[in-house]
C-alpha cells in the first residue's frame, strides 16, 4: 500500500461514527394515537391511530393488529358489537384528472370531496362499510347490537350531501349490513330501544323538537308507527329531556326541559296522558322487578314513586335532593353530584329509604358488579376519597356506615370487574402515577405501579382491567385478577409515516 | 465502521488501477419536500455528508477523461415532536406527550463523471449515478431514560439515481515529486428515488429532488 492510499484511508475515516445534533421543534394536532379512544370488545381493545387514521386491536400477549382502510381514514371509533367495532371514517374524492396522483395532498383542495362513512371492522378489516352523511351524530346502539341509529347533529355542516333532509335519522342495520335513513321530525337529538323479553330491539323511540316518533323495527326496514305531538301550539317549542320505558314496553315516560310535567305516551292505543309532578325531574329510573319508576328533584328533598297502571305518585320524604339514580338488586341508589353528601337506598320492595353519609360530595357512585356496594369518589378543595357503602341486607337491615379511604390525589375513574372472591374496583387519580385497587368485601386495597401515567382505565369483558396511558408512541397495561401486569407497547408508530389515499371512483 | 469498510473497498481497487485517483469529502442537499421525511426531521430538506472516491478510466489527448466513482453520504436529522389537542370549549390547547424521531439516511452510489480540462485547472463535468438509499426511523417517547419501552426503529430502503452537472477547480501539484493537488466542486443536479417503506411507521417516503452538491478534495496523478 503506497501513501495515496494510506492518505486515502486516514481521510475516510474521519467520516466514522454517529454525530449528535439538536432535535427540531415540530408540533402536530392530535398525536400518534387517542388512550381515550380504547374500547374493550370480545376481540381485544381497539384503540384509535390518530395520525395513521387506522385502528389498531390489542391483545395482551399477542402482536398487535393495525386494522387499516385502504381508501378511508378512520376518525372515530364508535362502540362495539361482539369482537367488531363500528367506526366513522372519511374517504377523500378528487375531480377526475385533477391529479395522477393516489395520494389526497396532491389533489387541489378546490377539486377534493370528502365523504363520510361507516364501517364495522373486526381484525380482518372491514366486514361492512356504510354511507353515513357528515351532517349525522353520534350513533346509539340497540343492545343486541343489531341496529344502530344516529340523528342530524345541527352543529355538522350539511355541504356536499345535496338535499339533506333535517327530519331524517340513519339507520344501520348491523345484520343485513344495511344503512337508509327514516324521517322522525325536526332536530332528533335522543333515542331510545324498545326490547322484547329476549332483549332483541323491537321499536325505538326517537325524541326531537316538540315530537316523539315510535319506530317499528320488526319489518324489514323501519317504519315510523305515530308520531306523538308534545304541543298543539305552533308557535311553542317542547324540548324533551328524558326518556324511559315501562318494562312491558306500554308507556313511554318523558320529561320535558324546565317543565313539572311528566307526559305518559301509550304506545299500544296512541295517546298522552300527563302527570304534574313536584317539580322538574332530575333523574327518572324505572325498576323492572317493582314495575313502578322513580322520580329525583334536583330542587326538592324528596323522591317520588309512580305505579305504571294508575299513574299515581308516592312521595318518599329525603333529607336533601338528588340527582342521579342507579339500578340494583332489589333497590335503587340515589345520590347528588351537586355538593349533597346523603346517598339513599330505596327498598323496591318495601320502599324502605335508608340513608348513608359520605364525608365529602361524591363526583362519581358505582355499584359492585352484584350491587352488594356503591363506591364513590370524593373530593373536596382537591382532596380525594374513595368511600364504600356496604347495601348489603343482614337480616332486613343494612350498615349504613360509610368506609372512607383517602387517596394521593382526586379520584377519576372508577371500574368495576367480578373476581373469584366478590369484586374488584380500579381507581384511576387525576395527576396520580399509581393506580389503586380494592377488593370487595375485604376492603384490601392495594398500589398498582405502572411504568408510566395512566391516562384512562376500563374493564376488559373477561373481566381484566385495561389501563392507557399518555405515553407518545403507545402503551396499554393489562392487569388480570392475578395481578399480572402486560404491556403491550409501540402501536403508536404503526402508519405514522402514511400518505392519506384518494378513494377511487369506480366506472 | 461502515464508512471505513466501505472506503477500503473502494479505494484500495481504484488506486490499483487507475491512472488518475481523486478522493472528496462532500456536503448533499436533497430537496426532497416530502412530508413523511419533514414530519419526521423537521425539515423539507435532508442534509448530507460523505465521502467519494474514484479513478480515471479513460482520458483521451484532448483533454476528455471518464471517472468512475463510488460514494457514501449520511443525513442523519430528528425532530422533537409535541402532540396538541384542540380544545372547542376553552378555545385553548391541550399539550400532548411527545416524541423524539430521527431519521438516519445513508446513501450507496456508484456513477460516472465525465470532465473536460479547461487550462489545466477548470474541470466542468457531468455526473450521473446509480445506487440505494437506506432509511433508518429511530422514535423515543422519553429519550432520558434508557430502559424506556418505545425505543422502535424502522428501517426500508429505495433504488436512487442522481443526475448532476458541475465544475471542479485543481490546484498545481502541491508539492514536487508528490503528485497530488487539491480540489473543490460544485455541482448541481436531480436526485431521482423509488418510494421508501419504512417497516411499522409505513410511508412511502419519497427522497426525490433537487440536489446540490459541493466538496473538497485531493487528486492524485
Amino acid at each position: 500500500m503506497n501513501h495515496r492510499t494510506l492518505l486515502m484511508l486516514a481521510l475516510l475515516t474521519t467520516g466514522c461514527g454517529r454525530y449528535d445534533i439538536d432535535p427540531s421543534q415540530y408540533t402536530e394536532e392530535e398525536g400518534l394515537w387517542d388512550p381515550q379512544s380504547a374500547l374493550p370488545t370480545d376481540g381485544g381493545l381497539f384503540v384509535r391511530l390518530t395520525r395513521a387514521g387506522d385502528v389498531a386491536l390489542l391483545t395482551p400477549g399477542q402482536d398487535t393488529v393495525r386494522v387499516h382502510l385502504d381508501d378511508a381514514e378512520i376518525d372515530s371509533i364508535e362502540a362495539g358489537a361482539g369482537s367488531a367495532v363500528l367506526t366513522r371514517s372519511t374517504e377523500f374524492v378528487c375531480d377526475a384528472g385533477a391529479t395522477p396522483s393516489k395520494y389526497v395532498d396532491d389533489c387541489p383542495s378546490d377539486r377534493l370531496t370528502q365523504v363520510g362513512r361507516a364501517d364495522l371492522i373486526d381484525a380482518s378489516g372491514s366486514v361492512a362499510r356504510f354511507d353515513v352523511g357528515a351532517w349525522y351524530g353520534a350513533f346509539t346502539f340497540s343492545a343486541d347490537g343489531h341496529f344502530a341509529v344516529a340523528p342530524i347533529d345541527a352543529n355538522r355542516p350539511t355541504a356536499g350531501g345535496g338535499l339533506v333532509n333535517l327530519t331524517s335519522v340513519l339507520v344501520i342495520d348491523e345484520e343485513t349490513k344495511t344503512s337508509y335513513e327514516v324521517s322522525v321530525g325536526f332536530a332528533a337529538d335522543r333515542v331510545i330501544f324498545r326490547n322484547d323479553a329476549e332483549g332483541k330491539a323491537i321499536g325505538m323511540l326517537v325524541l326531537s323538537r316538540s315530537e316523539v316518533a315510535n319506530v317499528d323495527l320488526t319489518s324489514q326496514v323501519a317504519v315510523p308507527r305515530a308520531t306523538y305531538p308534545l304541543t298543539l301550539d305552533a308557535g311553542q317549542t317542547v324540548t324533551p329531556i328524558d326518556v324511559a320505558l315501562t318494562p312491558d314496553n306500554h308507556y313511554a315516560l318523558i320529561t320535558i326541559e324546565g317543565s313539572g310535567d311528566l307526559y305518559v305516551l301509550d304506545l299500544e292505543s296512541p295517546s298522552i296522558n300527563i302527570v304534574a309532578l313536584a317539580g322538574h325531574p332530575s333523574a327518572l329510573l324505572v325498576d323492572p322487578v317493582s314495575d313502578r319508576t322513580y322520580i329525583s328533584y334536583k330542587a326538592s328533598s324528596r323522591i317520588d314513586v309512580l305505579d305504571h297502571v294508575r299513574f299515581d305518585v308516592e312521595t318518599l320524604d329525603v333529607d336533601s335532593a338528588t340527582d342521579h339514580l342507579i339500578q340494583g338488586p332489589g333497590f335503587v341508589f340515589a345520590y347528588s353530584r351537586s355538593g349533597a353528601l346523603d346517598g339513599y337506598r330505596i327498598d323496591t320492595t318495601t320502599f324502605a329509604v335508608d340513608r348513608y353519609r359520605f364525608t365529602q360530595p361524591p363526583t362519581k357512585v358505582e355499584l359492585a358488579p352484584d350491587g352488594t356496594a356503591a363506591i364513590a369518589l370524593t373530593a373536596t378543595a382537591g382532596v380525594g376519597r374513595l368511600e364504600v357503602a356496604d347495601l348489603r341486607q343482614v337480616d332486613g337491615k343494612v350498615d349504613t356506615d360509610v368506609k372512607p379511604f383517602g387517596l394521593d390525589g382526586v379520584g377519576v375513574g372508577l371500574t368495576f370487574a367480578a373476581d373469584a372472591d366478590g369484586s374488584r374496583a380500579l381507581i384511576l387519580q387525576d395527576g396520580v402515577d399509581t393506580l389503586y385497587s380494592l377488593s370487595w368485601p375485604s376492603l384490601q386495597v392495594k398500589a398498582v405501579d405502572l411504568p408510566s401515567p395512566p391516562a384512562a382505565i376500563g374493564t376488559m369483558p373477561d373481566g381484566t382491567f385495561y389501563i392507557t396511558h399518555q405515553d407518545a408512541l403507545g402503551l396499554v397495561t393489562f392487569l388480570d385478577d392475578a395481578d399480572n401486569l402486560v404491556e403491550v407497547n409501540g402501536f403508536g408508530q404503526l402508519g405514522m409515516l402514511d400518505r392519506p389515499l384518494l378513494t377511487q371512483e369506480e366506472n | 465502521m461502515r464508512t471505513f469498510l466501505f472506503a477500503l473497498a473502494l479505494a484500495v481497487p481504484l488506486d490499483a488501477f487507475a491512472a488518475r485517483n481523486e478522493v472528496s469529502f462532500e456536503y448533499v442537499a436533497d430537496f426532497h419536500g416530502d412530508e413523511g421525511v419533514d414530519m419526521a426531521t423537521g425539515t423539507w430538506v435532508a442534509n448530507a455528508v460523505g465521502l467519494r472516491g474514484g479513478g480515471t478510466i479513460f482520458q483521451d489527448r484532448r483533454h476528455f477523461g471518464l471517472v468512475l466513482d463510488g460514494g457514501w453520504t449520511r443525513s442523519f436529522q430528528a425532530a422533537h415532536t409535541n402532540g396538541y389537542l384542540y380544545d372547542p370549549a376553552s378555545g385553548g390547547n391541550t399539550e400532548l406527550p411527545g416524541y423524539t424521531s430521527a431519521l438516519d439516511i445513508e446513501t450507496l452510489s456508484v456513477g460516472l463523471k465525465g470532465d473536460y480540462e479547461v487550462r489545466n485547472i477548470f474541470y466542468p463535468y457531468v455526473h450521473a449515478q446509480l445506487g440505494v438509499a437506506i432509511g433508518s426511523l429511530s422514535v423515543d417517547d422519553d429519550n432520558t431514560r434508557p430502559d424506556n419501552l418505545n425505543q422502535l426503529t424502522s428501517v426500508g430502503a429505495a433504488p436512487v439515481g442522481l443526475f448532476g452537472l458541475g465544475a471542479e477547480i485543481m490546484l498545481p501539484d502541491l508539492a514536487k515529486g508528490w503528485k497530488v493537488t487539491g480540489a473543490i466542486f460544485f455541482e448541481g443536479g436531480y436526485q431521482a428515488a423509488a418510494n421508501m417503506r419504512l417497516g411499522d411507521a409505513g410511508g412511502p417516503i419519497n427522497l426525490s429532488g433537487g440536489l446540490f452538491r459541493t466538496g473538497i478534495g485531493l487528486r492524485f496523478r
